[in-house]
């Protein structure tokens, strides 16, 4: 520190008390699709469902553990999520696609011929991620953890 | 205490599991006739490690961290650095996996008087000596973050508008005693909170009720109604009566009693269908489980309660229970809640048909218990009903001075709180068994006040008390919901094996207006402290005596008083000898519903002030 900014802060402590502390900083997560693996796990065993061997189970079995995960990791999206589908019509509905849409959004297929205008029919109205709220980290998390291992001590 | 520079109106439930804050603006000088609507502050709280998230609720769970459990920084919140605890839902959700670092039903502990209420002892029975705090300390937590959450999302900086400037409702369970109340108030000043007064929380639900029905509500009781609040909190019951009547052409509102603190509540319930499921799971398949799968449990026990009472069709709420590890499908544990356990447990077990003359079995009591809350000993709501009724026949004499006595005070309305009572079921048979018994006196079965909001009316209510002390609505007249009385041992021959028979001076009468004070004359009963050493009282109460006055003397029998925890002050001796001083006493009950009692020394104008939560001693 320069002996003048020393100075500084000496008569600006003097005259207005201790500085207040710098507001705590919330981390966001360097790895934001392992994060949110993370929550559907936490909230809905998800990532444990999709990697357990099912061929031993019966239907029965599966359905029970199922229904559970599929609540739990609903409520998580609808919480932490707004989906909407990409187009307002319906499935099995006519819609004419203008030229120079966006092929990003819409998938074509059939008699694909020229630049358009379209007319077909909608198969699948597509989902769009409108809103993703990921909660912030704590520092030094390690990012590509998407389940802590869990022990209980003795 | 009014604020005189206040923006908002505040009302504050400090629940057993759960907190909540509403608020409204202050209304302006000869505004609009219509009421500022009330509305619930989002909560910000610790919701997991290093992440806040605002909620409605703030669990009323404070969790101590230890040195090496959790990441630095987790518990930080956007207005301060991590301080080493946090209080809401990440303190459940940690303290459900470190239970020896958790505090819950604080407030449970601050009613109890065989404790000393600040002293450090919570989590009881954990060997955590670094995270225990009293009662009184989770508390001011507790409202230390609403202050700073309110100070955060509503004031940023501007300090007119800091909660501490705001006029605050406070809410405490009706059957709280003066020295419960006082603590409370305690924590509120230790918060920072200038501005509070107490309201109880079967007022605040029916002030909800009458905010919600708006000018409604005029048409929908009558004079002479008489109705029963039944409040159902996660942790605790809790029951008042309050008269409908005319002053002036007016309706006039009059809480008439108030019951016993009753350690029992919605967790219970849940609690209680979980260890059902559990046993039998041990019984027939010979599964246990572990802590985490028991939460679990107890979370889809919750879950199908209210899907079975809300839907009558359905026979059967399925039950998984995950499997432990990283095998979810092998490891599940799959059961069912059927419809018929769920109603002999909740409906039969706990709100049980019963005649007015029944009473709930009582533990046998033995002085104060030092071990663990007094959880109520018989779970049947229904029962401690009956006995609340009951206690009031004298008030009914009183009310109903023509009309044969029916051994109990009868409602004419039943008003519901508590989110126990979204399952409608509970509520019919609750309505079943007060109209079965007043059929039996020949007394029309009561209605119920529909419209009410379960979950959240606590704090709603009282926000609109503190815009009704305003003049900008009705207020509920109250006064002490009991009579205290100190104890005196009768000068008799000492025989030895016997005790001297104990009486009862009352300090203060049943309904003594807030706001107002009495004294009592000591020469009759010869009061007399010695100077220079702590002088103590035995401190009594009642909730069903309502005409003792001031001074009078009556025997004590168990049935009708409550001991409390002995109340004590100390007389300087002034450099002088000790000496026997002669005092008066006076009691104040005061605007903001806390009682101070205090002796006088005859010939003096020195009050001496009574406290109620005297610490412990050594020996």
């Amino acid at each position: 520190m320069h002996l003048a900014a020393a100075f500084k802060w000496f008569f600006k402590i003097l005259r207005e008390g201790e500085p207040a502390p710098p507001a705590p900083v919330f981390a966001s997560s360097s790895e934001p699709a392992i994060q949110l693996l993370g929550l559907l796990q936490k909230e809905g065993r998800l990532v444990d469902f999709l990697m357990e061997d099912m061929s031993g189970f019966s239907d029965a079995e599966i359905g029970a553990a199922a229904r559970d995960i599929h609540g739990k990791c609903r409520n998580l999206l609808k919480e932490r999520a707004a989906l909407e589908p990409v187009v307002p019509q319906a499935e099995g509905a006519p819609i004419e696609v203008p030229a120079g849409f966006d092929a990003s959004a819409i998938l074509l297929s059939g008699n694909v011929s020229g630049a358009g205008p379209f007319k077909g029919t909608v198969n699948h109205r597509g989902w769009r991620v409108a809103r993703l709220d990921l909660p912030t980290v704590p520092h030094g998390a390690d990012p590509k953890v998407a389940a802590p291992a869990e022990v209980e001590v003795r | 205490m009014s604020a005189p520079n206040a923006r908002y109106v505040v009302g504050i439930d400090l629940g057993t599991s759960n907190s909540a804050l509403a608020y409204a603006p202050m209304p302006g000088d000869g505004s609009a006739l219509e009421l500022p609507k009330v509305e619930l502050l989002k909560v910000d709280q610790v919701a997991a490690p290093g992440s806040v998230e605002a909620r409605e609720l703030l669990p009323s769970v404070l969790y101590v961290r230890g040195e090496a459990e959790l990441p630095e920084g987790a518990l930080q919140l956007p207005w301060r650095a991590d301080p080493g605890y946090c209080v809401g839902a990440f303190a459940r959700e940690q303290g459900a996996r470190i239970a020896s670092r958790m505090i819950h039903s604080a407030k449970s502990w601050l009613s109890h008087s065989g404790v000393d209420r600040q002293a450090r002892f919570l989590p009881f029975q954990s060997r955590e000596e670094d995270a225990k705090r009293s009662p009184v300390e989770v508390s001011t937590a507790l409202l230390e973050h609403f202050r700073a959450a309110w100070n955060h999302r509503m004031a940023q900086g501007d300090a007119s508008t800091d909660l501490a400037e705001q006029d605050i409702v406070l809410c405490v369970p009706a059957s709280f005693d003066a020295a419960a109340r006082s603590l409370t108030m305690e924590a509120a000043t230790a918060a920072g909170l200038r501005h509070v007064s107490l309201l109880e929380e079967p007022q605040a639900a029916f002030h909800s009720w009458i905010e919600r029905a708006g000018e409604d509500w005029r048409k929908r009781v009558r004079v002479g109604d008489i109705v029963l609040v039944v409040d159902v909190g996660g942790g605790t019951t809790d029951f008042s009566l309050i008269a409908v009547s005319d002053a002036g052409g007016e309706l006039e509102l009059r809480r008439l009693a108030v019951g016993e603190h009753i350690l029992l509540g919605g967790d219970n319930m849940d609690l209680a269908l979980a260890y059902g499921v559990a046993a039998n799971l041990e019984a027939e398949r010979g599964r246990k489980l572990d802590p985490a799968q028991m939460a679990a449990l107890v979370q889809q026990c919750r879950q199908g309660k209210e899907a079975l009472l809300a839907d009558p069709s359905l026979a059967a709420h399925p039950i998984a229970i995950l499997g432990k590890g990283s095998s979810v499908v092998g490891g599940t544990i799959r059961t069912e809640l059927r419809r018929e356990g769920l109603e002999q447990m909740l409906v039969d077990g706990f709100f049980p048909r019963c005649a007015l003359g029944d009473r709930p079995a009582r533990a046998a009591r033995a002085g104060f218990r030092e071990a663990g809350l007094p959880y109520a000993s018989d779970p049947a709501v229904t029962l401690h009903l009956a006995r609340f009724l009951g206690q009031q026949h004298e008030a009914a004499r009183e009310l109903f001075p023509g009309l044969a006595d029916k051994g109990a005070l009868l409602p004419t309305a039943i008003l519901f709180n508590g989110g126990v009572f979204k399952a409608q079921p509970l509520q019919q048979r609750v309505l079943e068994v007060v109209a079965s018994w007043c059929q039996g006196v020949g007394q029309e079965p009561p209605r119920v006040l529909e419209g009410a909001e379960l979950d959240l009316a606590v704090s709603r209510g009282a926000a609109y008390l503190g815009l009704a002390k305003r003049g900008k609505g009705v207020r509920i007249r109250g006064g002490s919901p009991r009579a205290y009385y100190i104890g005196i041992e009768s000068a008799a021959p000492a025989v030895p094996g016997m005790k001297a028979p104990l009486k009862a001076m009352c300090v203060v009468p049943y309904g003594m207006e807030e706001g107002t004070s009495a004294t009592i004359d000591g020469r009759e009963a010869d009061l007399c402290v010695w100077t220079g050493e702590p002088a103590a009282f035995r401190f009594l109460s009642s909730t069903t005596r309502r005409h003792d006055a001031p001074g009078s003397l009556t025997d004590v029998d168990a049935e009708q008083f409550e001991e409390h925890q002995a109340i004590e002050t100390t007389l300087p001796a002034k450099g002088g000898e000790p000496r026997p001083a002669e005092v008066d006493l006076r009691a104040e009950l005061t605007e903001i519903g806390v009682l101070n009692l205090s002796c006088v020394e005859r010939g003096d104008d020195h009050e001496y002030r009574l406290e109620f939560n005297v610490r412990h001693r050594e020996g």
